[in-house]
């Protein structure tokens, strides 16, 4: 059954990442994308190539070959009790054969035992969930290892799963009565092959009569077979005490093999096949649950391997920057000048700010940039504050800016407004500055004003 | 554009506005590109494919930031050609075929050829931000470039956000559609979101959004169910849990704290295939917040706080246990409430929840008591890890915080519904199994679907789960 060994496979794998989720699995991933977009195909391949590597092929090998000699030992104890119970009914030969005592000790346990089977089964009652109990405790003391036990709950969980338990049950139980009734048999035809019996049915006072149609009905079936049935002057010649004719002896052996064979023998036969097939069928038509959590995130992995994450070309050097340049104290035509880029200082600094130095307009977009140019080129001033915003993102347009004004004064400094802010960047500002040669900026606006004001030469 | 071809979407925006944030929250990956609250921290475009059935359909684009947009508006508007008029695309080719220029505006270049190549934009904005005048001259360029422009509105959830000039702004520049998306707590259907407003504006590949959309709706049920399966297991695994003692002070005292310890272990194995499932790791996760450390749970679970914390009270755990018909065992209480209240309650009326236990055929032939795990301690299990699912289900990938876990004493269930499905759990490992088979007990299969469906009942789930797919 190749689709059962493979699902048993990848339950086995299954166990084994969820009890070590980290181990390695590139090769099997790189299996697993090759063949295709379907994920079934995928995770099975993904779970053939763990397998084959990580020795679950070998415990699986094992614990088949386990099966199988389990399988062999329940038939020869299944064949050793069938020929002693069936050289046990028929007795040494020394007394004629009691027919219906025989037939009822050889048939009557078994057919009880079928009756039972046949109501658990058939009243839906339970679901067989002990029978796994049963073998995995039976198979945590038979395989120490952890690869083996692994292997056996995998089998249980598919079976599980595959909604097959009941039958894997039906078939050891009728596999188990198949030899048993096989072994009486085969007791019954060597018996009747090398020893001479002859065959009786005993009353006390029941009538002739129920023993004719008693034998005919149970011989009809049979009789279709082929099976002899006696005829009504041989069983009423065989009540009490035995006729010891040929024919008479040859259709009442014949009688009870073939009672034997339909009733006891056969039933097992076809349940076991039936038995063999509902499991077949309930593994070829098994399919992995694919939402489970373990699929699902194979599943995940498996496309974030996929996807390449393709690049346009290498990354792009960091940003190299001029360092600032002012122009010579002596080029100075003004004391001070501020102003403020990209940000809205508040009333209380703005007000403070343009009491000490000369104001130029908010600057923004590229015409108020242009003009702010133009004024400093003209103004030339010995000091320039430049207001930024901490919150905002150092980005290359400002800083290409700030080197822009910068170049029209002698000294430049920056007041970075809402450094205190949660959201302020100071870090990347003084990153960002310092590599251009901008002093570290001031984070108050009244050590700048102080500056401004020329009270101090920086810091 | 083709039916069949794969849709290219650029991801733009100015610097640091959560451009691979958003990426890595789109496509579930918390390891796509690189993420820093700096500057330029990506600085090539990089690909991430959105897959329909194993298929890659569309292509996402991370780009490196704008930067200079007001110098590069500036030089593009200055292009002129004689005799006619420049159309904004001619000016962007011009752009991009000029070798001088380029030197100055690298990352631009690679952001407008990007744009270029592709079927439509995402213009990301962090909405903390005043709108400037360079945000106005990117948007210019974007609409220069002839694509269509899906604005998208990063940290709406922040409480400095402000939405209304944005979306102003972008109707000044003629986007009237737009979409609202924070990339750390992102929308609970927000991909969905995404793909819908995508095929609005890429209308003749509406039917492929339309799937995709689909796609993440069912993924997104598949994982919740996966997860409550997982949780379902946790839970019946720790009421089934059963340690066979002799009724012996000093050995009680050594098997609860065993017991404990194997409900820790379960409990971490938990907590890992979550993760595994909503495909974050153990390590991502900042300082303890609320108990949680290094991908797990930090807080003792056996402990009269951690109950209470939980909404649990363990006197009600009590009294719930009775209403249900449930016998509260003492041994199981004395896991939540240690020996000593143990011993203490030994000589009370409640020695009859021992007896309960004490009947097991095995335990009356050695002497021996069942310990198992008490329904506070259940409780408590099922609604902290009920609340990490909600919490993982509305993280996004691109969140570096600390994993931020509901912490209020509210009941997230009906406590009579567990109970009822832990005690037939506890059942399920006794010797009822026998009389499973004659049909007595529920099958393992009708007690772990019952279950699954009082946890996904849960409060905290309640708005994950509210799509009707459920």
């Amino acid at each position: 059954m190749h689709t059962f060994d493979q699902a048993w496979r990848y339950e086995s794998v299954r166990l084994q990442e969820l009890e070590t989720p980290d181990s390695d699995d590139t090769h099997a991933n790189v299996r697993a994308l090759e063949c295709g977009q379907d994920v079934r195909a995928q995770l099975l391949a993904r779970a053939d190539e763990l397998a084959r590597v990580n020795g679950t092929n070998d415990a699986q090998d094992r614990a088949k070959k386990a099966m199988r000699m389990g399988i062999g030992i329940f038939w020869a104890i299944g064949l050793a009790i069938g020929l002693s119970a069936g050289f046990a009914s028929l007795g040494d030969s020394a007394r004629p054969v009691n027919l219906l005592w025989a037939l009822g000790s050889l048939l009557l346990v078994p057919s009880l035992m079928l009756l039972a089977w046949c109501v658990l089964m058939f009243a839906r009652l339970g679901t067989g969930g002990w029978l796994g109990q049963w073998w995995l405790w039976l198979v945590s003391r038979l395989f120490k290892t952890a690869q083996a036990g692994r292997v056996w709950r995998a089998w249980l969980n598919l079976s599980d799963h595959a909604n097959a338990q009941r039958w894997w049950l039906a078939l050891a139980t009728h596999g188990m009565w198949f030899t048993v009734m096989s072994g009486v048999l085969l007791s019954m035809i060597m018996a009747f092959s090398l020893r001479h019996y002859t065959f009786v049915w005993e009353t006390t006072w029941l009538g002739e009569d129920i023993f004719v149609h008693l034998a005919k009905l149970i011989g009809s079936v049979p009789g279709m077979l082929g099976f002899a049935v006696p005829d009504a002057q041989m069983i009423r010649s065989s009540g009490n005490t035995a006729v010891d004719l040929p024919a008479v002896r040859m259709a009442w052996a014949s009688w009870l093999v073939g009672a034997v064979l339909v009733f006891g023998w056969l039933p097992r036969l076809v349940l076991l096949v039936v038995s063999a097939g509902v499991l077949r069928y309930r593994y070829k038509n098994y399919q992995q649950p694919l939402d489970d959590a373990y699929a699902l995130s194979i599943q995940a992995k498996l496309a974030r391997l996929q996807d390449k994450h393709q690049v346009d070309g290498p990354a792009g050097a960091s940003d190299q920057w001029q360092t600032l340049t002012g122009i010579a104290a002596e080029q100075a035509l003004s004391e001070a000048v501020w102003l403020a880029f990209e940000s809205s200082p508040d009333a209380k600094v703005h007000n403070a700010l343009r009491a000490s130095a000369d104001e130029i307009a908010a600057v923004d977009d590229h015409q108020s940039r242009q003009a702010a140019l133009r004024q400093l080129q003209r103004l030339l001033p010995r000091r320039l504050l430049i207001v930024l915003d901490a919150r905002q993102t150092p980005d290359r347009g400002t800083l290409r800016a700030i080197l822009a004004f910068g170049a029209n004064a002698v000294q430049t400094k920056v007041l970075l407004i809402n450094a205190s802010d949660a959201r302020a960047r100071n870090a990347a500002w003084h990153a960002r500055l310092s590599s251009c040669g901008v002093s570290l900026p001031y984070e108050e606006h009244s050590p700048a004003i102080n500056w401004l004001q020329g009270r101090t030469d920086g810091r | 554009m083709g039916v069949d071809q794969v849709i290219r979407i650029a991801v733009v925006g100015h610097t640091n506005t959560g451009k691979t944030s958003l990426l890595r929250t789109l496509t579930r990956n918390r390891e796509f590109g690189e993420v820093d609250d700096a500057p330029g921290t990506t600085r090539h475009v990089q690909s991430a494919s959105a897959l329909l059935d194993g298929r890659a359909v569309l292509q996402w684009f991370d780009t490196p930031g704008l930067e200079d947009s007001v110098a590069l508006r500036d030089w593009i508007d200055g292009l002129h050609e004689s005799g006619r008029r420049l159309e904004g695309p001619d000016r962007i080719e011009r752009f991009l075929a000029d070798q001088e220029i380029q030197h100055s505006f690298e990352q631009e270049h690679r952001v407008l050829a990007q744009v270029m190549r592709s079927d439509a934009v995402l213009y990301v904005v962090d909405c903390r931000d005043p709108i400037l005048a360079k945000h106005r001259d990117e948007l210019h360029i974007l609409q220069s470039c002839a694509r269509p422009v899906l604005p998208v509105i990063n940290f709406v959830a922040s409480p400095n956000a402000d939405i209304e000039p944005w979306t102003q702004t972008f109707s000044r520049h003629g986007m009237h559609m737009h979409l609202s998306f924070d990339t750390i707590s992102p929308p609970i259907n927000g991909l969905q979101m995404m793909y819908q407003t995508l095929g609005q504006l890429l209308g003749e590949r509406q039917s492929t959004f339309q799937d995709l959309s689909r796609q993440v709706a069912i993924e997104r049920r598949k994982r919740i169910l996966a997860a409550a399966d997982l949780l379902t297991d946790l839970c019946l695994q720790a009421a089934s849990a059963q340690r066979l003692i002799k009724d012996e002070p000093a050995l009680v005292s050594v098997a609860t704290q065993e017991q404990q310890e194997d409900i820790r272990l379960f409990e971490k194995a938990f907590v890992t295939k979550l993760l595994n499932l909503y495909q974050f790791s153990e390590d991502d996760y900042l300082p303890p917040t609320q108990g949680w450390s290094s991908g797990h749970w930090s807080t003792d679970l056996f402990s009269k706080q951690a109950l209470s914390d939980l909404g649990i009270d363990l006197g009600k755990g009590a009294a719930f246990g009775a209403a249900a018909g449930a016998t509260f065992d003492v041994l199981s209480a004395g896991l939540s409430l240690g020996v000593g209240t143990l011993i203490g309650a030994a000589a009370g009326s409640a020695w009859q929840g021992v007896d309960r236990w004490g009947k097991d055929i095995k335990a009356k032939l050695y002497g021996q008591r069942a310990l198992m795990v008490g329904d506070a301690i259940l409780l408590g299990l099922a609604t902290r890890n009920v609340r990490l699912i909600a919490a993982l289900e509305q993280r996004g990938h691109a969140s570096t915080l600390p994993l931020a876990v509901a912490s209020h004493a509210t009941q997230e269930f009906d406590p009579k519904t567990l109970l009822k499905t832990f005690m037939a759990a506890r059942r399920q490992s006794l010797r009822l199994k026998v009389l499973q088979l004659m049909g007595a007990a529920q099958s393992s299969r009708e007690l772990h679907a019952e279950l699954k469906q009082a946890l996904l009942g849960a409060q905290s789930l309640q708005p994950l789960v509210a799509d009707g797919l459920h």
